[in-house]
């Protein structure tokens, strides 16, 4: 045997513009554009891969926030984003999409009022305890800086130049294509026009102008809404499943976005509940996700302050590996062996998963985990009126302590003074 | 030997007579099914994976129906780190088959007897006559005959080189959850599992079917000793396994799942989660149920009340007892 020999050529393709490689594998990922996002799809979203992202909150879009990221770093990325939906909303995703800060870049902390990785000195000058000052903050998110600034807004040019050179494009819902020659079937009546969708998705992916070194991201925005007719439960799981082997063997991701209606309750044609609708959806795409904003339930927003709402990680990628890369590397989700083998057992170990949660500061959206506040929750004290407590006197019942008022000690003390209160007052 | 082997084994007298030494076997004796199910904390992927490593370690023929439409690359990638990676499309010895949903498949330059259609490109009903012709042609033929012989049908029953019993394909039907939520009625998907199973029975090939059971109550909820049946509209016999329904919402599930355990002829091996949710030290629990296997076999059995955990690693699967996840009580 030779003792040098030819190094041959790399078999394995070179891999798309504007992907990275796994961490783990080779597979390239495509960034969502959020980096707290992506960490818990470990890097981002798989080439070839569906993402769903649901937000049942009908008081706000958090999902459409979500493809607007996805679309915007594609645009800054060199890839080609497609959008398939309504003209007119498609165009308007689109137009609404963040863009990059120009004086902010190359420097400079991003941060609202919290930095990210600040060290212990407090704001203002002011000195914290000596035992605490070599610590590093504590952190709720993980990811580097974005360059994607909510407070900027795509330019007219950028957006002419990308659709003037294909690098967005847009495909409309309509069932009246030549080529599409199905007819509706007993399952579902507005079938043409997903299939229609499908077909022109197909024919633009497989259009190549630069070979396979082109990424496209594909974002099926609202699915299931009225734009796309009276779409059944499984005219939704069979166009799933239809775009999963379409962008299996090919240079592209899809994140598919529901109107929030489809995500609190389960269009025509299925039977379950509502977890039995999100679980087969989850099952349907390789990541789903679940932004539940506080818009319809107002309480929650001071308890959960600042965060703006809860999310859900119902499913994430399982293929090209046994253990999926999101248990194994995402810090946010929490269940990594890596970050707990180290202490030997015991303690933090094999901890069960976060509990995360969301926001939108004025100039990014980050996924955080969801920790209690300083004091241990909400810091207003939660007692009954005063008036109560007379009637219940003046009628010769006792009030009860603690049972059913407020949370907590703060609520049953509270409970206790108005109550010596109101003895005294009435002997 | 793969990783479940020595927790869940199999023991099949024919091949222990060939081979002249009793050992527990990796993979279900020829003419039997199993069915594997899981949840979505908890996908049950590795169980099939060990399954498939096992077969092609033994040059079995392996036949993959995905219904999932997972891909090839994916079983490729986690294959290889197995240890088994996956042989050649032209080899013959592992046949993927894609059926497809795809609006007019026929213009899609892939599309040929690998991926029939799901639905009639005519009236675009739901159908799985065009899977079951594109299936027939692969089930029976072993890997070691097809390679001596490509493109003859086996003789079952026959003495393979080594001198062990010659057996047919393992064939998967992988995701027939996927074809419920799509339209399939589960009369049709369990009459289209009946119609494979007895041809593979009939060639002493190996069935496995998997499907999703989110709906089924979970594994480690149920007081310990427990057995008998948590729903009252399944009776199949499936001694100390409940699988009744939590709720309503899937029935068309839970109607599959019955009418799979019906058909007897092996057993059931349930992937579920753990109630207190994801972990890093415990992926999941699995259990075993026999149902009705082949006459001399005999089927893993690892009680609900008592399951095995597991955790997957990078290249590996570590099962281990309740509670003994780190080596301690």
């Amino acid at each position: 045997m030779p003792s040098f020999t030819r190094r041959s050529a790399p078999t394995t393709p070179a891999a798309p513009d504007g992907t990275h490689p796994s961490p783990s594998t080779s597979q390239p990922l495509l960034p969502t554009g959020i980096p707290s996002f992506d960490d818990l799809l470990s890097g981002g979203l798989p080439l070839g891969g569906t993402l769903l992202v649901l937000a049942p909150d009908t008081h706000s879009a958090w999902s459409r926030l979500v493809a607007r990221y996805f679309l915007a770093i594609g645009l800054l990325t060199s890839c080609r984003n497609v959008v398939v939906g309504e003209p007119g909303l498609g165009r308007e995703l689109v137009k609404g999409c963040m863009w990059v800060d120009e004086r902010a870049q190359g420097g400079g902390s991003e941060s609202e009022g919290e930095d990210v990785g600040a060290t212990g000195e407090g704001k203002g000058g002011k000195k914290i305890a000596w035992r605490y000052e070599g610590m590093k903050k504590f952190k709720t998110t993980v990811g580097g800086s974005n360059p994607l600034n909510l407070t900027k807004t795509l330019p007219s040019s950028a957006l002419h130049e990308a659709e003037s050179s294909r690098q967005q494009v847009y495909i409309p819902l309509d069932d009246d294509e030549p080529g599409n020659q199905l007819r509706p079937g007993p399952s579902d009546r507005s079938w043409p026009v997903l299939a229609s969708a499908l077909n022109r998705l197909r024919g633009i992916l497989d259009e190549v102008p630069r070979g396979d070194k082109l990424a496209t991201r594909v974002v099926i925005n609202e699915l299931g809404s009225v734009d796309w007719g009276d779409v059944s439960a499984q005219g939704i799981h069979r166009f799933l499943h239809s775009l999963r082997s379409l962008l299996r063997t090919r240079p592209a991701s899809a994140l598919i976005t529901l109107p929030a209606e489809l995500a609190r309750t389960p269009p025509r044609g299925w039977d379950g509940d509502r977890d039995s609708w999100v679980t087969s959806l989850a099952w349907s795409v390789d990541g789903c996700v679940e932004l539940r904003g506080f818009g319809d339930s107002p309480n929650l927003a001071p308890l959960y302050r600042p965060l703006h709402g809860l999310l859900t990680l119902h499913s994430f990628p399982t293929n090209h590996s046994i253990l999926p890369l999101s248990i194994k590397t995402s810090s946010l989700l929490g269940v990594s062996q890596s970050a707990t083998s180290g202490s030997g057992g015991g303690g933090g170990s094999g901890a069960g998963e976060n509990n995360l949660g969301f926001r939108a500061g004025r100039k990014r959206f980050e996924v955080e985990t969801v920790h209690l506040g300083i004091e241990g929750g909400t810091g207003e004290r939660r007692t009954e009126p005063v008036r109560d407590v007379a009637k219940a006197m003046g009628t010769g019942v006792a009030p009860r302590l603690g049972a059913g008022e407020g949370e907590g000690g703060v609520g049953n003390e509270g409970s206790c003074r108005t109550w010596l209160r109101a003895r005294r007052r009435f002997g | 030997m793969t990783f479940l082997t020595p927790h869940l084994p199999f023991h099949d007298p024919d091949s222990e007579r060939a081979n002249g030494i009793p050992h527990p076997g990796a993979l279900p004796p020829p003419g039997s099914h199993l069915v594997i199910t899981d949840t979505i904390p908890s996908p049950g992927h590795f169980a099939v994976y060990h399954l498939v490593s096992a077969a092609l370690a033994r040059k079995r023929k392996v036949v993959w129906v995905d219904f999932r439409g997972e891909g090839r690359s994916s079983w490729e990638t986690v294959l290889k780190k197995l240890g088994t990676p996956l042989p050649a499309p032209s080899s013959g010895s592992f046949i993927h088959l894609t059926p497809t949903s795809l609006p007019d498949p026929a213009s899609s330059p892939s599309t040929s007897t690998s991926s029939p259609p799901l639905f009639d490109e005519t009236t675009d009903a739901p159908v799985l006559k065009p899977t079951y012709e594109a299936l027939l042609p692969h089930i029976g033929a072993s890997a070691s005959a097809s390679a001596s012989a490509s493109g003859t049908k086996s003789e079952p029953q026959s003495e393979s080189p080594q001198g062990a019993v010659d057996t047919g394909a393992v064939v998967i039907l992988d995701g027939l959850a996927e074809l419920l939520w799509m339209g399939f009625r589960p009369v049709d998907v369990g009459r289209f599992v009946r119609s494979v199973f007895a041809k593979v029975r009939s060639t002493r090939g190996t069935l496995i079917s998997t499907l999703h059971a989110d709906h089924l109550p979970l594994t480690s909820s149920l007081p310990s000793g427990y057995s008998g049946y948590s729903g009252s509209t399944v009776s199949a016999s499936v001694s100390g396994f409940g699988f009744g329904v939590g709720s309503d919402s899937s029935a068309a599930e839970a109607e599959l799942l019955e009418r799979l355990l019906r058909m007897g002829g092996g057993g059931w091996w349930r992937v579920s989660h753990l109630a207190s949710g994801r972990s890093g030290d415990v992926s999941g629990e699995i259990s075993a149920a026999s149902n009705f296997p082949p006459e001399g076999t005999a089927f893993p059995s690892v009680p609900r009340s008592k399951p095995l955990q597991y955790r997957l690693e990078t290249n590996t699967v570590k099962v281990f007892p309740k509670g003994t996840g780190r080596g301690f009580l």
